[in-house]
This record gives structure tokens, sequence and C-alpha cells, in this order.
């Protein structure tokens, strides 16, 4: 009877102790859960923030010549040089790209029509000197390497903000510029794969919608690809960046990288609509 | 009881839920924060701030620029086995070539451009290997070679009109494998396989016209110079048979053998689209019978010191189309062309009509990756039995077909190419399978190596090319 009685009070305790432990994990899981929490839902600032930096002015009619460095995790380095136009038809970017070193591809001409219209797949074309015949490319995927860089094509063109989530993470300070940090997540799954990034985190400046900095999440091999604006400036009254830096890092460690620098970019300049053909594009420069 | 655990057990699963949606949104800042600390230190900390710099201005592009390319390159043939007493020993090295090509480009006045290329090669193989066991005509055609390329002005003559004249290279067609209506520019196939895609087309004397209005292009061509594919040497590893060609009628190039052709190009978003009009000279021979030997069936081989054949080549009328249309990822080809003026040994001077149509379809959906697939049949209208039973026979309907695969790795320093052509639907006609790895070693220098092989067939290019299958490497300087 004692033994009952002690197993009974045993019992009693075990319940108690139980039940104690019990309440405290809802407890503490109740505290919680009334902690701030990352919101799942757009962020009308964020998209506000982001359309202002879809809509900043990239300036027209413009011509540069783009130097491309490439470098690998041993230091090795590519360079490759282009020449390129950009006009705007509307809403949607036209642009013609020459390359002009190194040797081997030199005369290789890329012609892009870059629509506005989401529900539009864009125009491209390749003019191949070896073929003397100019290819269409027929492409939506453009998570693909860039001429070999760590761009992609996805990141040649101005992502759409009806494809992303935004969530403004913080506002921080960028050597001197103040910035909001936003989150931006793909609405579809299409989106990452045509982008090849998972998520991506803006540093937008704050004067200007200027992204100068950024985090890609790569969507394979858990890599994370860093853009950097290294030279901001106003020519023409036009914010422009003259250097770009994006590393590619596994971990903390650099795969690969590429430096990007625009020479002599101008702005309003006397482009033909006919330039932006394939005439002009197998006619070369 | 029962009741009073279970609903323990969902309170602790709803609290566990509670605790790890948190924790893992805790890890997910604590990740974040990591990936957002992971840009480059400023440079002002590594190092004192520079100068700033002032913008560099693109240098002027000069108004004479050469270019072009240095290689050597070898191949070693692992297939063949010892001849017959007499017979060329193709075994081993095939192939260690030093070749040179050149280009001088000119930007001249109002837009006006101007170029000149040549090639020059020479073969140390065959001194290697001794020049006594190739035939005179295997060392004319390999050994050495230095020709003119392409040499042509070209400008505009109003906005909207261009004309290009020289020797010059003209690609109809959307198709990268196959041709169906690219006929304007002969082709080099004395090593079929072998022959770099740049130096497959051989430029021909042309006058070119194009008008531009609007989204479509008129192109009129007339073709000054008659010039036929470059076919295997007799005695080359590739030449088909054992017996040399018969002669070969070249029409010269005169007024009256011009060659014209006319095209209307447009450019649409998603498709383009082309309609072509030609009246050319086939690049292929056809073999045309005296009229003597003239019978059904064929005196094959030949009586001793008969020449029952000639080489020659039908003029041709052709009208086709070529479209590609983007889907998404894929791109979609098809072409199609009606062809009249072909004779054929056994049928005299009768000419038939031939149909081709191509189907294509090209896949890019894959990262650094390209897959096409092009499959075309050639049928011959009203076809007869003398025409398949002559020799080098045409069958009433020819299929071709053509896979190639190409990837790239390590940021485009590599590159895979992997191409099977198929002669016939079961490739009776004869096949080959290259694939190729090129390594961009730096900036203007690559190395490429790879494998061919030959399975023969029964059409005349893979007649007995089975043992021909080789490695073969490429060293290149562009400049």
């Amino acid at each position: 009877m004692r033994q009952t009685n002690n197993e009974n009070n045993m019992e009693n305790i075990m319940r108690i102790a139980k039940s104690s432990i019990l309440m405290a994990f809802v407890a503490m899981a109740a505290a919680m859960a009334i902690l701030p929490r990352p919101a799942l839902a757009d962020d009308p600032k964020a998209r506000e923030i982001m359309q202002k930096v879809e809509d900043r002015d990239e300036g027209d009619n413009a011509t540069t010549e783009m130097e491309m460095t490439l470098i690998d995790k041993n230091g090795s380095q590519r360079l490759r040089k282009l020449k390129t136009f950009t006009k705007y038809f509307g809403e949607d970017r036209y642009r013609l790209m020459f390359f002009l070193h190194p040797a081997d591809v030199k005369d290789t001409g890329f012609l892009t029509y870059d629509y506005d219209d989401p529900a539009k797949s864009d125009d491209q074309w390749l003019y191949l000197p070896a073929l003397r015949k100019s290819k269409r490319i027929a492409t939506e995927d453009k998570s693909g390497s860039f001429m070999g860089s760590d761009f992609t094509y996805y990141d040649m063109t101005r992502p759409n903000t009806v494809d992303y989530d935004y969530k403004l993470l913080k506002e921080d300070v960028v050597e001197g510029n103040k910035v909001w940090v936003i989150e931006a997540i793909p609405r579809r799954q299409e989106i990452i794969d045509e982008s090849g990034y998972t998520k991506r985190v803006s540093f937008v400046r704050q004067d200007n919608y200027f992204v100068i900095r950024a985090v890609n999440w790569l969507k394979d091999g858990g890599k994370l690809r860093y853009l950097e604006v290294k030279d901001l400036q106003q020519i023409d009254g036009i914010w422009t960046a003259l250097e770009i830096h994006m590393t590619t890092k596994a971990g903390n460690v650099m795969t690969h990288k590429t430096t990007l620098k625009f020479n002599g970019m101008k702005y309003n300049q006397k482009l033909d609509d006919e330039m932006f053909t394939v005439r002009v594009l197998e006619k070369g420069l | 009881m029962a009741s009073g655990n279970g609903n323990s057990i969902k309170a602790v699963a709803l609290a566990w839920a509670l605790v790890m949606g948190h924790g893992q949104a805790m890890a997910a800042d604590q990740s974040l924060e990591d990936a957002l600390s992971g840009f480059d230190a400023p440079q002002e900390e590594l190092s004192p701030a520079p100068e700033p710099e002032t913008e560099k201005a693109p240098a002027a592009k000069p108004w004479l620029e050469l270019s072009g390319a240095l290689a050597v390159s070898s191949s070693y043939n692992y297939a063949h086995q010892a001849p017959d007493t007499g017979k060329t020993d193709f075994r081993g090295l095939s192939r260690l070539r030093g070749r040179l090509d050149a280009k001088l480009d000119a930007d001249l006045p109002w837009g006006w451009k101007a170029r000149v290329g040549g090639a020059a090669y020479h073969d140390l193989a065959y001194s290697m290997n001794g020049r006594d066991n190739y035939t005179p005509q295997t060392l004319e055609e390999y050994e050495s070679e230095a020709r003119l390329k392409e040499a042509y002005i070209m400008g505009s003559i109003f906005p909207s009109l261009d004309i290009k004249i020289g020797r010059q290279i003209v690609a109809w067609g959307k198709s990268d494998n196959i041709r169906v209506t690219d006929v304007l520019n002969p082709m080099d196939i004395r090593e079929p396989g072998m022959v770099d895609i740049e130096d497959i087309r051989e430029p021909v004397t042309m006058t070119r016209l194009d008008w531009y209005v609007g989204d479509w292009s008129v192109t009129a061509i007339a073709i000054h110079e008659i010039k036929f594919n470059f076919m295997p040497a007799y005695g080359s590893e590739f030449y088909p048979l054992s017996t040399p060609m018969p002669p070969e009628e070249i029409p010269s190039s005169t007024a009256d053998n011009t060659e014209y052709a006319l095209a209307l190009s447009g450019i649409f978003p998603g498709f383009d689209i082309a309609f072509y009009l030609a009246d050319f000279y086939d690049d292929s021979f056809s073999l045309k019978s005296a009229p003597m030997i003239m019978t059904t069936p064929a005196i094959y081989p030949p009586p001793p010191g008969a020449v029952p054949f000639t080489l020659a080549h039908n003029r041709l009328k052709m009208a086709g189309f070529s479209i590609n249309k983007a889907l998404g990822n894929f791109l979609a080809k098809v072409e199609g062309a009606w062809f009249d003026g072909y004779k054929f040994p056994l049928t005299g001077e009768k000419t038939f009509q031939r149909v081709d149509g191509l189907l294509g379809l090209e896949y890019t959906g894959f990262t650094e990756t390209m897959i096409s697939l092009e499959v075309a049949a050639r049928t011959v209208l009203a076809h007869e039995p003398p025409i398949a039973e002559a020799p080098l026979g045409v069958d009433a309907t020819e299929w071709q077909a053509a896979l190639r695969y190409t990837q790239d790795f390590a940021h485009q320093t590599i590159h895979l190419t992997l191409l099977v052509s198929v002669m016939g639907l079961d490739g009776a006609g004869g096949a080959f399978e290259r694939a190729q790895v090129k390594y961009d070693i730096m900036d203007s220098l690559s190395a490429t190596a790879g494998v061919v092989a030959f399975q023969s067939g029964d059409t005349p290019f893979f007649l007995n090319v089975a043992d021909n299958d080789r490695a073969f490497l490429e060293v290149k300087y562009s400049f």
C-alpha cells in the first residue's frame, strides 16, 4: 500500500514536472512567437523603392567601351573588350555589342531586343564571323554566364519588379552613403530558373536609387555572388556605374571574379534606329 | 488519459514548431548577416586611397588592321590496318601542319570597308612518313597550300542599299549542320569531319546588292567565279575508289556562266524568315556518261582504255525558304528547297527535280549548353531505277541527320563539342562522330583535342572510310 502511495506520489510529481516543462515550452514558444518575425508578404515601402530603382533614368542613345577582366581563384586573368550601343524604343531596350578583344572572338556581334513586357520573350542574334552569318538565339534561361564572366545574361537586364516580393531589411550606411537594404524573392520558380538566383539583397542608395551593392544567392551550388559598384559618377546628369565588380564566393572563398569597366561612356549620341538591326550586326563596326 | 497524452503531444509539437520556426528565422537572420558581410573590404582599409582615375577614352580604331591566327595541328590515325604492297600506309601520323591565316581590314572613306585575306600551310607529316608513300595528287592537294581567301570591298550606295564586290561568302539558311538552301559557296570536304568550320566554305567572286525596307531586305547576287567543292584527292585517305576519278568538266568563269541568286529576308519578333531563288551550278559533281556506254544496266567497270564517264556539274534552278522560330528555350528551324536540272549517268539528257526538306530543333534551356538536332530528306521526283543503279547512284529519297551537343565549363574556358552526322535513317549511308574539347589557355591561345570516328556506308563520301578514325590536337594563337 505504501509502495502504491509512493508510486502515486511519484506519478504526480512526474505529471507536474511534465506539465511544468510543457507549460514552460509553450510559454517560451508563445513569448518567442510574439517577438518581431520576418514578414512573409510583399512590403509596400520596399516595393516603392525598387520601383523607383526600375524607373531611374538610365540614359538613352548610349555608347561605351566595356572592359571586362575575368579573374579565377588562382589570380589568372583574361580580358574581354566590347563596344556597346544602347537605345530605348519606348520602354524596350535595344543593345548592340561587338567584341574587340581577344583576337579569337574579335568582330563577334550580339544584338538584343530587351522587351519591357514580361510576357514577351527577348529577341537575340549572335553574329559569328567564322560562319559569316547571324544566328538567332532562343533562350528564356538567362542564368548562363555572360561571356564567361560572373555576370549572367540576366544581370545585364533590368529585373521586372512584378516578378519579386520585396522586404525592407534595414537601413545602413555604405562608404558614407545611406542605403536601404532590400530583399527580393522571386515570385515564381520560372523566375528562379530564368535568373539562376533564389534570392537577392540589394543596397539601394537613398539619394539616387542606385543599387551600389547586391548579394545574389545562386540556385545551384550554394554559392553567393557579390556585386559592388566601385565607381559611380554622374554623366550628363545620369548616374552611371563606371566600374562594377562581381565576385562569386563559396563560403568566404572567392571562386571567380569579374571586374567591369566602362570607358568613354556617352549618352544622347546620334544612334539611328537602323543601327540596331541585323544589317549592322553583320556589317560590323 | 489517452486524450490527455494526445493533447500533450499536440502542445509539444506546436511548441516545437514555434520554437523551431523562430530558431530557423534566427539562423536565417544570422546566415543573412554573414552573407551581407561578405563584400570585399573597402579599398581604403587595404591601401591608401588611390588618386581618382580620369575616365579612359577608348583608343581610336586604326583604319588598317591585320588579324589572323597561327596554328599547329596534328592528327594520328589509329584504325588503319597494314596496307597491301604498293599502297599508301596511312597508319600513325597523318598531319603535322603549321598554318597561317591572315586578313587585312581597311576602313575607307564614307563608311566603306575592304578586306584581303589568305591562308597558307605546310604539312610535315608527308616528308616525315616518306613522300614516296603518297600519290602525286595527294601531295599536291594536302602537303602545302597558299590561297587567297576573302578579298572584297563593301559600302552603301544609298542609305538603304549596300553593295559588296569581290571574293566573299554568303551563307543562306538557318541550319547549322546540314545544307539545304546554303548553296552559293563551295565547300572544302577534302577531309570530312576535320575541316574547321571557318574554313569549310570557300569564298567566290560575287557582286552582292542588299536593299533594306523596314523589316525586310532583298539581296541580289551575281556569282562570277565558277568554283566547286574541294574533293578528296586520288590516293588520299578519304578518296573512296581505287581508280582515279574521270576528267571533270569545269565551266569557265565567263559572263555566260554567271550564277544568279535572289533572297527576300524578314526579321521579326520571335522569328526570321527568308525566301530564295537561285540559278547556279551544283557544287557537287555527278557522273555524266559517254553516249556509247549509256546502257542499262551500266557497263561498269568500263572496258580498258574507255572513258565512260566524265564528272559534270548540273546547272540547277532553286526555289527555297527557311524559317526559324523561338519558342521559349527552343529554336525550331524549317528549310525547304525545290531544285530542277539534275541529270544522272544512265538517264541521258533527261532532267529531274529534287525536293529537299529540313526540320531542326535547338534547345538552350540547360545552362551553358546547346543541343541541336537536324534531320533532312532529299527526294528525287519521278525517280527511275537507273538513277540508283548507276555508279555512285542516288536513291529516291536520301536522309541525313545531325546531332550537335555543346557545353561550356569553367567560365567558358573549356568548350565541349559532340557531333554525330548520319547518312540514311538506319545509318547505311555512313556516319561520323566527332568529340572535341577546346581549352582557352589564355587570351588568344587555345588548345583543341579530340577524336573523329567514321563508319562506312553506301553514299559516295562514306565509301571505305571506316578505317580513318583519328585523334587530333591543335594549338592556335590568334592575333
